[in-house]
């Protein structure tokens, strides 16, 4: 039963490049938590700190309330996935597995049938006298993930453990990994650039970009109340579209924000849950619209927008529509917007078609990125 | 097009040949001298009848035995040998692994110093360290032949690079599993770099098997003398007896083509990292 705490860690290399900033992460007794961000963020040197692979800059890293900083990885009693599995290649199976338990001396006995129950939670019972490279992709991901679990570790680290596999394998392990975080509760963290695996796996994510966090919360709520436009941008696929425009109020007197020279009109609730927002009026601020609150159908309050269509990727189920910029001025040129509409959309490439966008789904940032408003 | 092709291999195998021919006909030459009565040996060289061992026999092996103690320096080249390859292979590959695996003050120029050395011959070093081991008492000794060769540049430098290219992950993997560092270097380092150690290992026994120079310096008791040294005192036990130096020249040769060949499937195989990435 393990709590782990970063408390402003911050990660310097030799070369003065600054992997993690001041980053503060609380990680509760058997949850799963989910370091997502693009290549280069930090989230694996995050890992790598709490594992004890590589010294603390500045700040404090706890596990169950003790300051780990100095503590070897021997002694941290972790267990680590590694992206490439790091299985010993001249073991068999069963010597890899049996690899940790002998490092803390445990009894031939206790040790054989931690490893036959291990080995039967992840289907190698048949495999256990092979050899690292006799054995395929998956297979050689569950000895990984075997090797972690058989010592019974306070927190569990995955480190992209599934960017190996192929699609339908992922798929595959991904349920399973999730099947046996509900069965042993392990406290967990777990490190990956696949936004699917994040929603899907975390209880809580933590999104980070650049060495710093950018919001820590539960899958749902990063998606539905994203804080700044890197989580907007970065959950959903596409992310959310973010366009330049401007807070007015339009001739029937009510709140509304500009796509280039049409406007939406924003509800009259809006405004009296979050009145901060009239301080806005007439000042550039940025609209963001999630593909799929973008529909060919008008439903409901939904506004028409006309849209000069740039091209159409139809994916069977849905399709995606692409959209040139409706801002009023501010974009680069050549910025889309992207809408997900189910089914196939007739007619590809035309000017003015219309859509609709329920005005209650737009969210609103300000000039720095950070959220003003949302649904 | 296809004839060019065709003459440019010729020419490239001829020249080859040329070359396997210059390293054979000594060979050939010491085997067929070795069988043969003395007074024939220099009179067909340079023939081609030099290399048809006529009227075979066996009796310059006997007179080697008989004239000098041929198994002693046998068992010294071994013993010297082997002590150095096996102290060797421990000690430098425990330095090879400190440079390229482990954080420590100075390591850098360590590595530097280490590079530096390389090219620093023993001859260079002959006499100061002839003065340090005649002031130590170690002259006539096993151990004069064995210690100034146990740590060797080269060698660490061949396992600094070896260690380098090894997967990072393994290490970290045993260590979050629980191990030090020498259980690390002994259970999990090792069994992946058997390539490397079998490299290492022929060819310090290459060089140490031909050493002449410093073994004449620091020895001057059969006793401890190796193999080059024995075939040496022919020179100085008249008559000189080609067909004998031949037949100590082949049995002196043989046990390294033992080794190569024993060592051959280490030496030029790869490097398995297996196991490692799907």
């Amino acid at each position: 039963m393990s709590k782990v705490a970063f408390q402003g860690v911050t990660k310097r290399f030799d070369d003065d490049t600054i992997a993690l900033r001041k980053f503060d992460l609380y990680i509760e007794d058997g949850e799963f938590v989910v370091l997502v961000g693009p290549s280069g963020c930090g989230k694996s040197t995050a890992l790598r700190l709490l594992a004890g692979l590589e010294p603390v800059s500045e700040g404090r890293i706890l596990i169950d309330e003790k300051v780990v900083n100095t503590v070897s990885p021997q002694q941290r009693n972790i267990a680590m996935v590694f992206q490439n599995y790091a299985l010993y290649p001249h073991m068999s199976v069963r010597r890899n597995l049996e690899f940790p338990l002998r490092m803390s001396h445990t009894p031939r006995r206790i040790m054989a049938k931690k490893v036959e129950h291990i080995a039967r939670i992840l289907d190698l019972s048949d495999l256990l006298e092979r050899k690292p490279k006799q054995l395929s992709g998956g297979q050689r991901q569950r000895v990984a993930m075997g090797r972690a679990l058989v010592r019974d570790p306070s927190v569990f680290l995955l480190d992209e453990p599934l960017s190996n596999l192929d699609a339908k394998l992922r798929a595959q392990i991904r349920a399973d990994i999730a099947k046996i975080q509900n069965t042993l509760n392990k406290t967990t963290l777990y490190v990956t650039h696949d936004q699917v695996e994040a929603m899907t796996l975390g209880d809580r994510v933590a999104v980070m970009n650049a060495g710093q966090i950018q919001q820590v919360d539960t899958p749902a709520a990063l998606y539905e109340r994203p804080q700044n436009i890197f989580v907007a941008k970065f959950l959903g696929s596409p992310g959310m579209n973010i366009i330049p425009s401007t807070m007015v109020i339009d001739d029937t007197n009510k709140l509304a924000v500009r796509l280039g020279n049409q406007s939406i009109t924003l509800s009259q609730d809006r405004q009296q849950a979050n009145p901060a927002i009239t301080k806005f009026i007439g000042q550039p601020i940025l609209v963001g619209i999630r593909p799929e609150a973008i529909s060919a159908t008008q439903v409901m309050n939904s506004v028409g927008l006309k849209l000069n269509i740039l091209s159409v990727e139809f994916l069977g189920h849905e399709s995606l529509v692409y959209f040139h910029c409706p801002d009023a001025g501010g974009s680069e040129p050549g910025d889309v917007v992207i809408a997900r509409i189910v089914g196939k959309v007739q007619s590809p490439i035309h000017k003015n078609a219309e859509f609709f966008i329920d005005p209650d789904a737009i969210y609103l940032f300000n000039q720095e990125g950070l959220i003003i408003d949302g649904p | 097009m296809r004839n060019r092709k065709l003459i440019a291999s010729l020419f490239v195998y001829g020249f080859l040949a040329v070359i396997v021919l210059g390293f054979l006909i000594p060979i050939g030459m010491m085997v067929a001298g070795s069988l043969k009565p003395d007074e024939r040996v220099l009179l067909e060289a340079g023939t081609l009848r030099g290399y048809l061992p006529a009227e075979m026999n066996l009796q310059n092996y006997r007179d080697v035995f008989a004239r000098v103690p041929f198994m002693r320096y046998l068992f010294n080249s071994v013993f010297i040998t082997s002590a150095i390859v096996v102290f060797g292979l421990l000690v430098n590959s425990l330095a090879g692994y400190a440079l390229a695996r482990m954080q420590w003050p100075g390591r850098d120029r360590i590595l530097l110093v280490v590079i530096a050395l390389m090219i620093i011959p023993l001859e260079a070093i002959a006499v100061p360290l002839f003065y340090e081991v005649t002031l130590l008492g170690w002259r006539n000794t096993y151990l004069v032949q064995i210690v100034p060769f146990i740590a060797n540049a080269f060698s660490i430098y061949l396992f600094y690079t070896f260690f380098l290219g090894l997967p990072r992950e393994l290490e970290e993997a045993a260590k979050i599993d629980g191990a030090g560092a020498w259980r690390i270097f002994f259970t999990i380092i090792v069994p992946n770099a058997k390539a490397v150690f079998a490299a290492v290992a022929i060819l310090t026994f290459l060089i140490q098997w031909g050493s002449f120079l410093w073994p004449l310096m620091v020895t001057n008791n059969e006793d401890v003398r190796p193999l080059p040294l024995g075939i040496a005192s022919f020179y100085s036990l008249p008559p000189l007896q080609w067909g004998d130096i031949f037949a100590f020249g082949v049995m002196m040769v043989a046990p390294v083509l033992l080794v190569f060949l024993v060592f051959q499937r280490w030496f030029v195989k790869g490097v398995a990292t297996t196991g490692v990435k799907g």
